[in-house]
């Protein structure tokens, strides 16, 4: 009788040890660590190469620390909506952290609020959110370029040409700067930043300045080639200094110049940002004057030990330098064909 | 009596039991949620993904739909042989189910890719290597394929023109395989056939010149997507470049095409081909039955038939 | 048929007739409440499947009107910036004099997020104006586009055309996007007069993506875009559809009428849902598989599953014990009755139960105890009849007496008196023979009495004559029956108690009569009387035994027999003091010849 009631209760435990068992567990092994990266564009030049230097650091990483790094790529393909639902979707599935570089600046708080609630560490990148969301919770991160300096340091070289030869630039002799503006993404810091700090090194320079024309062109080559070409129709060899806010636009206005019979020689004097392969092989070419770079490569660094220090529960600040305890910055580098070699990969 | 007693009231217990649990368990999603995902790796024998985007949303897709995870890893140096055996090693060492491999050479790598299929399940695309113990191969028939080109080709050939077949990637069998099939065709077709084999730690682009620059081939056939972009941003630079064929369907293909640089192209569904070395693995990592995978189709596609809905829907993948 | 009812019917009776209480009790009220159970939960089943199916149906119709909703409006957004192009832009600017780019910029810029691009083609198919891109690509003729020519051929509708690749324009970045053109013929001003051109607006595919992406149907349904031919024109597997990976019924999805509709498509049901969409043809068609409607219900089949039997489980058990409860005391009962039946006599009937059952056990035990004693009684009254009828048995063979009437006999013959010795011996003779009497223990009254007088006879002589005797009796009672040997004792006691010391003058008065239904004998005589003591001895049977001289058989016997036979009513009563006589009252029923017959025992004549 005894053993009766003994085998009842021990088949009741059996029935209800799953629940158990399921209930604590679900918990990753801490030896792959799971980063989703949901990007804003996966055809944007320079974000591709971010994404590659990623997958190249990361198999480093992987050495290095001893464990798996499992990246997961998605491209917004430029909607906020999409975006929120990759970044919905890691979070379901358990990611450690997730890196964010969104479409819509304005739009950080959704992103942040979901992954406060999941209580997994969000790193935005490259495009950055403002102060007052990031402040939301202390497990948001961003890492990046300060946008100003990238202006700061494009007007410089377009400065130190002026003043090194200025009658090579100024071609109509007046003494006044003519330009026009291809700007990025309405509504991006970077474009903002990056327009208003070139031409402020310009005038704190002392350079009197005139804007002919500028537009947006929205990061794109092609749609810059097109403003390009319809100012050079309207202005002509006025147009003495084209600032582009990113080396594909900047690329776009060479293709736009060659496109009407331009050469190194006769086209403006044409700057960019980011200093991407196309933009460097430019600089060789001379068509291309000066660009900064943007530290791709730097940057992916930054956010895969973030993101490592973040997954493994250690203090960030040991891994990176963070200031205020959320940015981490890294600096513009100007890149003319003098220190062209330094940057051109092997 | 009592005995009897005791078992009614202990199985009455495990009845109210089971009430409970299924009241509360289907509820509980813990409990439906600790389904393992499948570790799935991909090493591809380029150092550059952009060629594979397409393949990889594919893989993605499929990964997706049967729970498993993607690790997509590319080499630093291409087809280096070396350094994908040390990825193989590492991915099986690191707990790799099942592994989708390019090889950059099935005949230096068999020993590797053995040693791998004992712990996990091995899958190629492009070349075959079942030999060595890999479960299936997703590829085209790269003989055919090779002779299709060569084929579209001699329309704008005659017999003694000379053609240079750009060997681009010796050790891979599948893209050797393909160079084959072109060659005996032409050759039986009275052209001159030059093929140039890159040799290890050669520039692809410096080997096209030399090969245009030497030879001034009347047409140049490439067999793998590395090739075919070089050769096409080679001959926009080179005066009275030649016909150039090629294989690979990415944008910059594509593009060349548009513009003429490029004559025709031999392209596979590359979305259903990485969906289907995906699916392939993680069934075989399930031990269910594989799917059946015929070889997969190729396509000849030119200037002309290009913008036909079927072809668009081949070239441009509409993203899930 | 009727056989097979009939069989059925008869082995049910038997199967009834054989099993316990209990079982019948147990077996009865689980199936009634299993039954009950099993068809309640079946309807409830069915009514709440029936419930969630047409609320399955309802929410997709829902889900399918908001989409629809949804993209109506994306499609009239896009087809009013076409609109606010042609009649704000186009219609009021003379290509001569202006140019488009700008009010298109500003156009493209409010919408840049659903357009790829706008441009304004001539008849002849060059290129007016575009935004963003400037120029066309080599060798692309806009007159041989789809959109170009549906757009000439009805010139006063907006065309739409199904998702393709967007071709047209140069882009060096060599992108490539998906769109849905919406074309139109507008009419052209250049130098006041009027040309006809096209006006295309490139919607971004991703638009409708975006609409349609992720909406959530009912257990795992998804829905797709088609065209009014069934061209697909999003799928959330499109591209595995593409690529020959996957099948979609869309063809078939095409032809059907708007609302819900069951199909059978890849081996499993599904319930397919249309709503077209107003101007463009499209449909919107909403499916979810039928087969997950029924995963759903695996759970609650497995609940219902579960507490079925739980139920089940849990009503045998209480029924066990209820019916244990009734049938435990009632077999109990019946274990009693078969050791009673078994010859135990003492059985332990002490049961507890319903009250039924006790009340019943209680009755049970109180009959078998009268039983008991009945049959206690019943021993006894036996007993006692047999040994009364022993002592009849044996005086009537007498043999004291026999021997002393026989010296008699011998001495009056010796003495030469052998007329006394006749007349002695002949009485004798009779008087064995109305003692044996054949056998019969009733004799006719005057038989008795003929019996008590051949007794005298024979011991006034031997008494030589120390008494008399008178026998009388009524005519009513002659005829009238009694059992034998009752005077003949009474008589002997008399004698020798009574005339042994009588001198000549001792008188026996023997008579009979009827009074009421009772006969009457009474022996007087006038002997010395007795006690009272003695006369309640004499009768008391515990003094009986055969210690008297004589034949032995006693008043005693006599009173027994007489009450055993006719009842406690009759019998012997003794009327005497001392020197006064005593008289003995014999009272019998009147008992006829024919009721004489009851009183026979089995085996007498």
């Amino acid at each position: 009788m005894k053993h009766r009631a003994f085998a009842g209760l021990a088949l009741a435990l059996v029935l209800l040890l799953p629940l158990g068992l399921a209930g604590c567990g679900g918990k990753q092994k801490t030896t792959t660590i799971r980063i989703g990266v949901a990007i804003y564009r996966q055809d944007d030049t320079f974000i591709s190469t971010v994404v590659q230097s990623l997958e190249q650091y990361a198999k480093e990483e992987e050495q290095s620390r001893n464990l798996k790094i499992n990246l997961n790529i998605a491209d917004g393909r430029g909607s906020q909506a999409s975006q929120n639902e990759q970044v919905d979707r890691f979070l379901a599935q358990g990611y450690d952290v997730i890196c964010v570089n969104l479409v819509d600046r304005t739009a950080a708080a959704v992103i942040i609020d979901k992954a406060q609630a999941a209580g997994v560490p969000v790193i935005f990148f490259n495009r950055e959110p403002v102060e007052e969301d990031l402040a939301r919770w202390e497990g948001a991160y961003y890492v990046g370029l300060k946008a100003a300096a990238a202006g700061e340091l494009q007007g410089g070289i377009v400065r130190d040409a002026w003043q090194a030869d200025t009658a090579a630039l100024d071609r109509n002799g007046d003494g006044v700067l003519q330009y026009v503006m291809l700007e990025g993404e309405p509504g991006h810091q970077d474009a903002l930043l990056r327009t208003e700090y070139s031409i402020k090194a310009l005038s704190l320079a002392g350079i009197e300045t005139e804007k002919l024309a500028s537009d947006t062109a929205d990061w794109q080559r092609g749609q810059a080639s097109t403003l390009m070409q319809q100012w050079l129709t309207k202005f002509g060899d006025k147009i003495e200094v084209v600032f582009a806010n990113n080396d594909d636009m900047a690329l776009g206005a060479i293709d736009a110049c060659t496109g009407v019979g331009l050469t190194a020689d006769t086209m403006p004097f044409i700057v960019g940002v980011d200093a991407t392969p196309p933009a460097l092989k430019a600089l060789e070419d001379g068509t291309l004057k000066g660009t900064v770079q943007n530290d791709g490569a730097g940057q992916a660094q930054m956010m895969l030990k973030l993101s490592c220090a973040l997954a493994e529960g250690q203090d960030p600040s040991s891994e990176v330098t963070l200031a205020d305890g959320k940015y981490v910055w890294l600096n513009y580098t100007t890149v003319t064909k003098d220190n062209l070699a330094q940057f051109q990969t092997p | 009596m009592k005995r009897k007693n005791v078992f009614q009231l202990a199985t009455l217990l495990v009845l109210g039991l089971g009430v409970l649990f299924s009241l509360v368990a289907f509820d509980n999603p813990y409990f439906w949620q600790s389904k393992q995902l499948i570790e799935v790796s991909v090493i591809i024998r380029e150092a550059d993904s952009t060629s594979w985007a397409t393949a990889r949303q594919g893989m993605e897709q499929a990964a997706a739909d049967l729970d498993a995870e993607l690790r997509f890893l590319t080499l630093s140096s291409p087809d280096s042989v070396e350094e994908q055996k040390d990825l193989l090693a590492r991915e099986v060492a690191g707990g790799a189910q099942g592994i989708v491999l390019v090889p950059a050479d099935p005949q230096k790598m068999e020993q590797q890719v053995k040693e791998a299929t004992a712990k996990a399940v091995l899958v190629t695309m492009e070349s075959d290597m079942a030999e060595s113990g890999a479960t299936a191969c997703i590829s085209v028939d790269n003989r055919a394929m090779g002779e299709a080109l060569a084929g579209k080709a001699l329309g704008k050939l005659a017999a003694g023109d000379d053609v240079v077949l750009l060997d681009s990637a010796p050790g891979s069998t599948g893209v050797s395989a393909r160079v084959d099939g072109a060659e005996k065709l032409l050759k039986a077709a009275g052209c001159n056939v030059y093929r140039y084999t890159l040799s290890a730690g050669q520039d692809l682009s410096s080997l096209i010149t030399k090969a245009i620059a030497t030879q001034k081939p009347v047409a140049i056939l490439a067999f793998d997507t590395a090739a075919t972009e070089q050769a096409a941003s080679v001959a926009t630079n080179t005066e009275n470049p030649p016909l150039l064929y090629g294989t690979g369907a990415t944008n910059a293909i594509i593009a060349s095409l548009e513009q003429g640089s490029i004559d025709a192209t031999a392209a596979q569904n590359e979305f259903a081909a990485g969906y289907l070395a995906v699916e392939a693995a993680v069934k075989a990592v399930q031990k269910k039955p594989a799917p059946d995978i015929k070889t997969l189709t190729y396509y000849l596609v030119d200037r002309q038939n290009m913008d036909d809905a079927d072809n668009q829907k081949l070239l441009f993948p509409v993203t899930r | 048929m009727r056989k097979l009812i009939g069989t059925l019917m008869a082995r049910w009776r038997d199967f009834y007739r054989k099993s316990s209480i209990q079982f019948i009790l147990s077996l009865s009220f689980t199936a009634v409440a299993v039954v009950g159970m099993v068809f309640m939960g079946i309807t409830l089943f069915l009514r709440f499947s029936s419930t969630n199916n047409a609320q399955l149906a309802a929410s997709s119709q829902l889900v399918l009107d908001q989409v629809n909703l949804n993209l109506d409006s994306y499609l009239r957004g896009m087809m009013r910036a076409s609109d606010t192009m042609y009649y704000s832009v186009i219609k009021n600017t003379d290509l001569e004099q202006d140019s488009l780019d700008d009010a298109m910029g500003l156009l493209y810029e409010n919408n840049r997020s659903s357009l790829v691009s706008i441009a304004v083609f001539a008849n002849d198919g060059t290129l007016v104006s575009a935004t963003p891109f400037a120029a066309l690509k080599h060798g692309v003729s806009a007159r041989e586009q789809g959109w170009f020519s549906t757009a000439v051929e009805q010139i006063e509708n907006l065309h739409f055309s199904t998702p393709h690749v967007e071709n047209l324009f140069e882009d060096p970045d060599y992108k490539y996007r998906w769109v849905v053109s919406l074309s139109r013929q507008v009419e052209l001003t250049r130098g006041g007069s009027i040309e006809s051109g096209v006006l295309l607006v490139d919607m971004s595919f991703g638009g409708i993506e975006q609409i349609c992406k992720d909406v959530e149907l009912p257990s795992s349904g998804y829905l797709y875009l088609i065209s009014g031919d069934g061209e697909i024109i999003y799928h959330p597997r499109q591209q595995l559809i593409y690529a020959g990976l996957q099948q979609e019924n869309n063809l078939v999805a095409a032809g059907y009428k708007d609302g819900s509709h069951t199909e059978q498509f890849g081996g499993e049901r599904r319930q397919v849902t249309v709503k077209t969409v107003g101007y463009t043809g499209w449909k919107i068609v909403g499916v979810v598989p039928a087969d997950n409607i029924w995963n759903n219900y695996g759970q609650l089949l497995l609940f219902f599953l579960f507490v079925v039997l739980f139920s089940i489980f849990l009503l045998i058990f209480v029924n066990l014990h209820l019916s244990e409860r009734i049938s435990v005391p009632i077999k109990e009962l019946d274990r009693a009755v078969k050791e009673l039946e078994k010859g135990r006599k003492q059985v332990e009937f002490e049961v507890s139960g319903p009250y039924e059952i006790e009340h019943l056990s209680h009755s049970i035990r109180s009959m078998v105890s009268t039983m008991q004693h009945l049959m206690d009684d019943i021993i006894e009254q036996e007993e006692q009849k047999r040994r009364s009828e022993l002592d009849v048995l044996q005086s009537q063979i007498n043999p004291h007496f026999l021997y002393n009437t026989l010296d008699s006999v011998i001495w009056m013959t010796e003495n030469g008196r052998t007329d006394e010795a006749v007349i002695m011996v002949t009485s004798l003779a009779r008087f064995f023979r109305i003692s044996l009497s054949r056998g019969s223990n009733i004799i006719p009254i005057a038989d008795e009495l003929e019996h008590a007088g051949h007794y005298l006879t024979i011991q006034k002589m031997r008494y030589k004559n120390k008494f008399s005797a008178s026998i009388t009796a009524d005519d009513d009672v002659q005829q009238l029956y009694t059992i034998k040997l009752i005077v003949q004792p009474i008589l002997e006691n008399a004698i020798y108690h009574g005339m042994a010391y009588a001198d000549g003058e001792g008188e026996i008065k023997i008579h009979a009569f009827r009074e009421g239904g009772d006969v009457l004998i009474e022996i007087t005589d006038n002997g010395p009387g007795m006690t009272q003591q003695t006369m309640d001895r004499l009768l008391d049977k515990r003094y009986d035994g055969p210690h008297t001289k004589g034949s032995g058989i006693g008043l005693r016997n006599v009173h027994q027999r007489i009450k055993l036979t006719f009842g406690e009513a009759y019998g012997l009563s003794i009327q005497s003091e001392p020197d006064a006589g005593t008289t003995v009252q014999i009272r019998l029923p009147a008992v006829t010849e024919a009721e004489a017959a009851q009183y026979r025992k089995e085996g007498e004549a």
